[in-house]
């Protein structure tokens, strides 16, 4: 066989995997715009007529407004504290210089975080935020997101801290800033590819984090998305059209964000681990 | 004059300080919701406690009743251990498959590649919910075409067979995350030198012997730290177990998170289920430390 067709064979092998990987996402978003009947017809047809219906009685019977926005607050809440936290943690970190005898012990405590499954601690959790009087409330999520959060933050920070270039902190320390200065005028402004992998990373996480919605919250004013789309679709189970409309409705902005931050995501979460 | 003295012990200490208190809010949060938590389970498996009512000391007690009165338990160890093992082919071994394949410069590479790792920016709830509609017995997307093929026979209950329960949610699981090991290998193919490959052609060496000479042997580092993030992320499985079957049918999906949010949460014994949330993070951690000892071993 000739390297042409080689490719050639190759490219169509890719494309029909490809293919294959994306069918149950095509269905998904054309079933919901068909009726049930269309879908068990013909999966993979176009609408006879498009029911845009079914997705404003999702939205308004799922309360997928409500949750959208307790999702928004909650993930914004939990990428803003897990940047300026997890940079101002990892900063001393990263110049041993200063902070020698606590930098090992400190890094292999949150190195802990990312060894222990969540679950693990769950039960305490609970626990605490009933004592906090928390439990039902964003900061039942926001807290401990936030604290899971925190690890791969900082080692990524840490990571990106070292390879910083000491000459403007030099220089800035010259004219006389302290430590704090250091950081936050000059350091953090610089490490905006740092800002860039953790706030995608942690952002989607959230966004889609499950288990301690199913656990802190119960109550359907403070649910996050994937718990309502959860009820939703268990009130729903023999309704494809409108369910497929939810889980469209809740996919499509991720798919859509998605197309834009690809690289910084695709590049973003290999590098933190490789 | 406003700049400090360089060697000054005081100025050091006020540095020393202001670093400190940079670093106290995280660790605080840190402290307060991860480590504690996690200390505290320790503790909580030592008692019988429903939660409500004084807790009760037990000793070992909940320790023993895992290992000894619980079959289920261990049952669930051996699914997610069954899920880990196909998921490293389908996951790792795909993935790499991915990123060796894209890595011949084939047109629309971009969109493939963007196309695999697509899955990874839905939430676990929605795959696990979008694939039990495409694994509905009478109804669903994958039944529908057999059928359609004339391959009726190879129609099932998918998720509700227990015989073949758990390798679908591991295939399911398989197409979420072969996309994420494809960038974790194409960060590691792009280190390869071109040169080396390019003199390996020169030499008439075939594709697959370039593959398994040149390719495998770099990549090295990069495999093992795949393989350590699928068997302890495996291991920390939940989200999609708990939307597709919740260990259903009879136990065949049953792994340890979900057995053990069960115990604690459906039937108020937050002892026992802390006692089973300690083992399992015994057990992830030594394989992780297992795993790392592999990896860094000189060959």
């Amino acid at each position: 066989m000739t390297a042409r067709a080689q490719r050639t064979l190759l490219l169509l092998i890719v494309a029909g995997v490809a293919l294959v990987m994306a069918a149950p996402l095509a269905w998904l978003l054309l079933g919901s715009l068909r009726t049930d009947t269309e879908i068990l017809s013909a999966p993979f047809a176009l609408p006879e007529r498009w029911r845009w219906d079914q997705w404003s009685q999702a939205w308004t019977e799922g309360e997928l407004g409500r949750a959208s926005l307790n999702s928004l607050l909650v993930t914004g809440m939990t990428v803003v504290a897990t940047v300026i936290l997890g940079a101002a943690a990892a900063y001393p970190l990263s110049r041993t210089s200063v902070v020698r005898q606590a930098t090992g012990p400190v890094f292999a405590l949150y190195l802990l975080g990312l060894i222990v499954p969540a679950q693990a601690a769950v039960v305490p959790t609970f626990l605490l935020l009933r004592t906090l009087r928390l439990l039902d409330t964003p900061w039942a999520l926001i807290l401990p997101n936030t604290a899971w959060s925190l690890p791969l933050a900082v080692v990524v920070f840490a990571g990106f801290f070292r390879g910083q270039s000491r000459e403007p902190e030099e220089a800035a320390r010259l004219d006389g800033c302290g430590p704090l200065q250091l950081f936050w005028r000059i350091a953090f402004p610089l490490a905006r590819p740092a800002v860039g992998v953790v706030s995608v990373v942690t952002g989607l996480a959230v966004w889609n984090e499950f288990l301690f919605a199913l656990l802190f919250v119960h109550g359907p004013e403070n649910r996050t998305l994937p718990l309502a789309l959860l009820a939703f679709s268990s009130a729903h189970t023999v309704d494809y059209g409108l369910t497929f409309a939810a889980l469209s409705m809740m996919s499509l902005p991720l798919l859509i964000a998605y197309a834009f931050v690809q690289r910084t995501l695709i590049e973003g979460s290999a590098g933190v681990f490789a | 004059m406003k700049g400090r003295l360089p060697n000054s012990a005081a100025s050091v200490s006020t540095e020393q300080r202001q670093l400190r208190l940079l670093a106290l809010p995280a660790l605080a949060l840190y402290l307060l919701f991860v480590v504690g938590p996690i200390l505290a389970a320790g503790v909580l498996s030592l008692f019988h406690w429903d939660g409500i009512t004084p807790p009760r000391f037990a000793g070992a007690a909940n320790y023993l009743r895992a290992f000894l009165a619980d079959p289920i338990f261990a049952r669930s160890f051996l699914n997610n251990s069954l899920y880990v093992l196909i998921t490293l082919v389908v996951e790792v071994g795909f993935g790499l498959l991915f990123a060796w394949a894209l890595q011949a410069r084939l047109p629309g590479a971009g969109l493939w590649r963007a196309l695999f790792f697509s899955p990874m920016v839905l939430s676990l709830v929605v795959v696990g919910l979008l694939w039990s509609f495409v694994l509905n017995p009478d109804a669903g997307l994958l039944n529908v075409t057999l059928r359609g093929l004339g391959l009726d026979a190879l129609a099932r209950p998918w998720l509700g067979d227990d015989r073949s329960a758990l390798a679908t949610v591991s295939l399911v699981s398989g197409w979420r995350y072969a996309g994420f090991y494809m960038a974790l290998f194409a960060a590691g193919l792009s280190r390869i030198p071109p040169e080396v490959l390019e003199a390996g052609r020169l030499d008439g060496a075939s594709e697959a012997t370039l593959f398994r000479r040149i390719t495998l042997p770099f990549l090295a580092p990069v495999t093992a730290i795949a393989v350590l993030l699928c068997i302890t992320g495996g291991f920390q499985s939940f989200d999609l177990f708990f939307v597709m079957t919740d260990g259903q049918p009879y136990h065949s999906t049953e792994i340890p998170t979900t057995w053990m949010i069960k115990k604690a949460f459906n039937r108020q014994s937050l002892g026992y289920g802390s006692a089973l949330g300690v083992l399992l993070t015994l057990f992830v951690a030594a394989v992780g430390i297992w795993s790392r000892r592999l990896g860094s071993r000189p060959e």
